[in-house]
């Protein structure tokens, strides 16, 4: 429902509005029978006139009966015989004698000719009336109603024959108002007003009458009916109405309110284990079900809860946990750097990060088998953390790189702690697991302080940055972020660069081969071409410092490697390398050991009809990987590939190993090439090739850049030779100089 | 003295009430008199057996001849044959067929009720009756006492006189000697005209004059007894036992007179009920002796 309301509020509604409407039915009720009432007094006042004028009728009538009654007594006959005693009769028999009722006030006898029998002092009526109308008339004045009715005397031998007439005076008012009944006037009430003396006629009358009607006691009862219907009606519904309000808010909406309330302590508690149950006494069946369901399901949902906590606990731990090194993983970094920030942002402070890397981590792997690594990044993991103080923790961020975050921790206190894990590390021996090599960590430390302006997310690149250096040879294994070192490693972090390399690593784009000679020396022709890697973008090169900085950085050998021989392999199916040439291509020791790799170069194996094919690859390379790496060499000879070992001389080279690698040529490194221009140096590199010359090996001087250069190779045991004297890496193999040739 | 020993409600007699309803009533006749000064008297008649005597009733004090007892007698002596003439004094009102009231003005008089009295004698004696049987009720028979005693009895056979009672003061009737001194005070005062309220007979306001009053206060039990005594026709008395206007010393008063008084034990004034026909019974038997 879009709105809702408190069942208190629909109980007040519900009261209201069956209040409402048994007043307004009440009201009507009364109301129609208020109207009923008037109309059934304006009809009764009607049927009250009617009934008065027939009461009239009636009344005027009876006097005329009485009249005509009187007329028949024998003593008003005695009196017209014998008048003598009429006066004595008149005032003492005719009204007292019983036969006329007491409202008839006087009567008179008058003789056939309309004289009163005799006159008398005494006499209201008229001394002589008109025996041709007998009619009866009304007198009426302000205090007096009264009729006066005639009848003649008749003789009872002879009933043609008057003996005289009578006449009576009744109070006709006594009888109208005291004597009748009514049964829709008021006698009480009734009144006969006119202010002078009037005679008028019985029909007349009505005209002064003032009247109330009675009490309608049928009406009085219908009302006192409703009334009292009302009445237990309102007894009835309307308090049970007034108390439904304080019922429902008694025993349903408080009780649901406090349940409700308890809900929210519930939840505002959040399931704590000594949380009361609801115990509050209850008057509805229903809640009490309630009641008990709530506290049912809240000790279900309390041992769910507490389930469920555990589980969280643990699958919180699961989930910030690395399960190899127990160290906290990467998921546990990023909410603490994001507590971190955002109380970095809050407060600022000192705030170190601290960057570790198993140095050669890979080669073990490869070397000695991932349980062998793992083995060694549990123990890393262990010392490190061993050395940490109370509050820090060891975040393994991937691989065998951990982190490590000092918060409210100086340059000073970091460097001294990144200096504890180094040793630590350093002290590990893992010769009982066949370690011989000397494991050691790189460690990039990153530092912003409470006045620092930089974001708290540059500590990471920063960090990155740090542990780069660290790793570069000669350096030491703890290095601190400096600006200066952001410029050397520009391009590893570059966004740029990234995309660039990362646009010809996948898509191929930017590609551009560029091949370098390297010639025969007996004749100083090409006898195959060096393929170089350049990246073109936006009609310029990259710097293929900071692309092969990249890669190594980013460790994307393989992937370059394999988009290089992609490009090479089209080249040559292009016809861009002349035929009857070669290409030499640089492999990296990852590389080699590669299937995808090797299938490329399975594939590109099939050229070798037409082209010379010589693999180049670093005597690091084969070093680390000397099995593997050997196995697919051995397997790209048979196919056609030579083996070219590339710098030669440029690091810890080891002749012991190169006699046991599939190795067909030797490129000497520059700098072996350079030093022939020295005397004692030249000894060794003059016997040094020689000796590898005797071997079987063909020989490759790089670095020939003058003419000097090529005649001194060229009295060695040097087959070949490469250089700016013969050709600089170009792009159009046309343009490829050849100075001998020239 | 014949006493009869009444027996209550006898077939027979239903029988004669459901009789009476035929009887010779509807042969009746009433004859009216005109009398000078406008009055008319009326009577009723029926002409019976030929041989047989008429029987002049006579009702009692401001009755007509209407009244219960009288009416009976006159329709059981009708079918039994026997003329009968039951007239109403006209007590001052002409054709008077209502009873008087003891309030209304009574300006009758004993002697103006007498001389009606003489009218319907004259009448029967017209009609050649010789043998008139007068049988009266209550007052009516100081009436026939009076008429007796003041007219000439040669055409009357017999006197039967149901509830003799008397006028005068006495412990059954309202008439006192202070009323009858009062009246004569008022007469020597020389308003014997003047109406005035008098306790006579039933009547504790009987409305007459003074001279009217005495006409009948005067005829006490001891005139009574004496015109009785005097009388040379054959006089019968009825009486109830329980008729309680009848003074217990009246009863012996006529004992003592040697009257032929027949008590119908049990019956009050009026013999009212079944004791009208034990009086039919006994005036009928009284009739039927010579």
């Amino acid at each position: 429902m879009k709105y809702t309301l408190s069942i208190r509020y629909y109980a007040g509604i519900i009261s209201a509005t069956v209040i409402s409407l048994f007043v307004l039915l009440g009201l009507l009720t009364y109301t129609e029978v208020a109207s009923l009432q008037f109309e059934l007094k304006d009809s009764n006042r009607k049927i009250a006139g009617q009934e008065l004028q027939a009461v009239i009728s009636d009344a005027v009538h009876d006097i005329d009966q009485l009249a005509n009654e009187f007329s028949d007594w024998q003593e008003v006959s005695q009196q017209l015989h014998n008048p003598v005693y009429y006066a004595y009769w008149h005032n003492h028999r005719a009204l007292q004698a019983g036969v006329l009722p007491s409202y008839i006030t006087d009567v008179a006898i008058y003789l056939p000719d309309g004289k009163v029998l005799s006159k008398l002092d005494t006499s209201t009526l008229p001394t002589e009336i008109n025996p041709g109308n007998l009619s009866s008339f009304i007198e009426i004045s302000e205090n007096k109603l009264e009729q006066i009715a005639f009848s003649p005397v008749i003789n009872q031998r002879n009933e043609t024959k008057v003996e005289g007439y009578i006449a009576i005076r009744a109070d006709l008012n006594h009888e109208l108002v005291n004597v009748r009944q009514y049964n829709y006037l008021d006698r009480k009430a009734l009144k006969f007003v006119k202010s002078s003396f009037a005679v008028i006629q019985s029909s007349e009358l009505i005209d002064y009458a003032k009247f109330e009607l009675r009490p309608n006691p049928l009406m009085k009862e219908i009302m006192d009916v409703v009334l009292d219907m009302l009445v237990r009606m309102a007894l009835v519904i309307g308090l049970p109405m007034l108390l439904l309000y304080p019922l429902v808010n008694k025993l349903i909406a408080r009780p649901l309110e406090n349940i409700s309330q308890h809900i929210d302590q519930l939840n505002a508690t959040n399931f704590v284990s000594d949380q009361p149950e609801y115990s509050q006494t209850l008057g509805v069946t229903e809640l009490i079900k309630v009641r008990e369901s709530l506290n049912e399901y809240h000790q279900q949902l309390y041992e769910v809860h507490s389930s469920l906590d555990d589980k969280n606990k643990e699958l919180w731990n699961m989930a910030h946990h690395d399960s190899l090194t127990d160290a906290f993983n990467r998921r546990a970094f990023d909410d603490h750097w994001a507590s971190i920030s955002e109380l970095f942002d809050k407060s600022r402070m000192d705030i170190c990060l601290a960057i570790f890397d198993v140095n050669s981590f890979k080669a073990f792997n490869d070397s000695y088998g991932h349980h062998i690594g793992d083995k060694v990044l549990v123990e890393i993991s262990s010392a490190i953390k061993s050395v940490l103080r109370k509050g820090e923790k060891l975040y393994r961020l991937g691989g065998d790189e951990f982190a490590c975050l000092f918060v409210n921790c100086d340059l000073i206190s970091a460097k001294e702690i990144a200096r504890r894990c180094e040793d630590a590390v350093t002290l590990l021996s893992f010769s009982e697991i066949g370690i011989r090599e000397p494991v050691r960590i790189s460690i990039g430390l990153s530092h912003m302080g409470p006045n620092s302006s930089s974001d708290l997310a540059d500590l990471k690149w920063q960090a990155d940055i740090a542990m780069y250096s660290a790793k570069q040879p000669g350096k030491t294994h703890i290095a601190y972020y400096t600006d200066e070192m952001k410029e050397d490693v520009k391009s590893v972090f570059s966004s740029k660069i990234n995309n660039i390399v990362y646009e010809a690593i996948t898509d191929g784009l930017g590609i551009c081969m560029y091949y370098q000679p390297v010639v025969n020396l007996e004749n100083h022709q090409p006898d195959y071409y060096e393929a170089l890697l350049r990246i073109e973008t936006d009609g310029a090169i990259v710097s293929p410092v900071d692309v092969f900085q990249l890669v190594e950085a980013r460790r994307l050998e393989v992937e370059m490697d394999a988009a290089i021989l992609q490009k090479v392999y089209s080249d040559l199916k292009q016809g861009r390398i002349p035929e009857g040439t070669g290409v030499s291509i640089n492999v990296s020791g990852k590389s080699i050991v590669q299937k995808a790799i090797v299938e490329q170069l399975e594939k590109m194996s099939k050229l070798k009809n037409r082209y010379k094919l010589v693999l180049e690859i670093t005597e690091t390379a084969l070093i680390t990987q000397i099995e593997e790496a050997s196995s697919n060499l051995h397997h790209l000879r048979r196919l056609g590939f030579m083996v070219a070992l590339d710098d030669f001389g440029s690091g810890y080279s080891s002749v012991r190993y190169l006699g046991s690698m599939p190795v067909d040529i030797v490129k000497f490194d520059i700098t072996l090439i350079h030093s022939l221009q020295k005397d004692k140096e030249n000894t060794i590199v003059r016997h040094l090739s020689a000796m590898i010359s005797e071997s079987g090996h063909k020989l490759v001087a790089e670095g020939i850049e003058t003419a000097e250069m090529d005649t001194i190779v060229s009295n060695l045991e040097f087959s070949h030779g490469q250089g700016y004297f013969y050709g600089k890496p170009s792009s159009q193999l046309d343009a490829v100089k050849v100075e001998k040739i020239v | 003295m014949q006493r009869l020993r009444v027996s209550h409600v006898r077939l027979t007699r239903l029988l004669l009430v459901i009789a009476l309803m035929w009887s010779n009533v509807s042969n009746a006749k009433v004859v009216e008199i005109p009398q000078p000064g406008g009055i008319i008297l009326t009577a009723e008649y029926h002409q019976g057996d030929a041989d047989k005597p008429v029987v002049m009733l006579m009702h009692g004090f401001l009755q007509t001849r209407e009244s219960r007892t009288v009416y009976k007698l006159f329709t059981a002596l009708s079918d039994a044959g026997y003329s009968v003439l039951s007239p109403t004094l006209s007590l001052g009102i002409s054709t008077r067929n209502q009873s008087l009231a003891c309030e209304a003005l009574h300006v009758h008089s004993m002697q103006s009720d007498i001389k009606e009295i003489d009218v319907w004698n004259k009448w029967l004696t017209d009609k050649s009756f010789s043998n008139i049987i007068l049988l009266g009720h209550s007052a009516g028979n100081v009436h026939l006492l009076a008429y007796l005693e003041k007219y000439s009895q040669k055409n009357i056979e017999r006197a039967i006189f149901i509830s003799l009672g008397t006028y005068g003061e006495s412990s059954s009737s309202y008439e006192t000697v202070a009323e009858a001194t009062k009246a004569k005070a008022l007469i020597e005062n020389n308003q014997a005209d003047k109406m005035q309220s008098f306790g006579l007979s039933f009547c504790k306001e009987y409305v007459t004059t003074p001279v009217n009053y005495l006409s009948y206060y005067e005829w006490h039990a001891e005139r009574i007894l004496g015109v009785l005594k005097n009388l040379s026709l054959p006089v019968h008395v009825i009486v109830g036992s329980s008729d309680k206007r009848l003074g217990g010393k009246w009863l012996d008063e006529l004992h003592d007179i040697n009257a032929d008084l027949t008590t119908i034990e049990g019956a009050g004034h009026f013999f009212d009920d079944a004791y009208e026909f034990d009086l039919l019974d006994v005036v009928e038997s009284i009739l039927s002796t010579e």
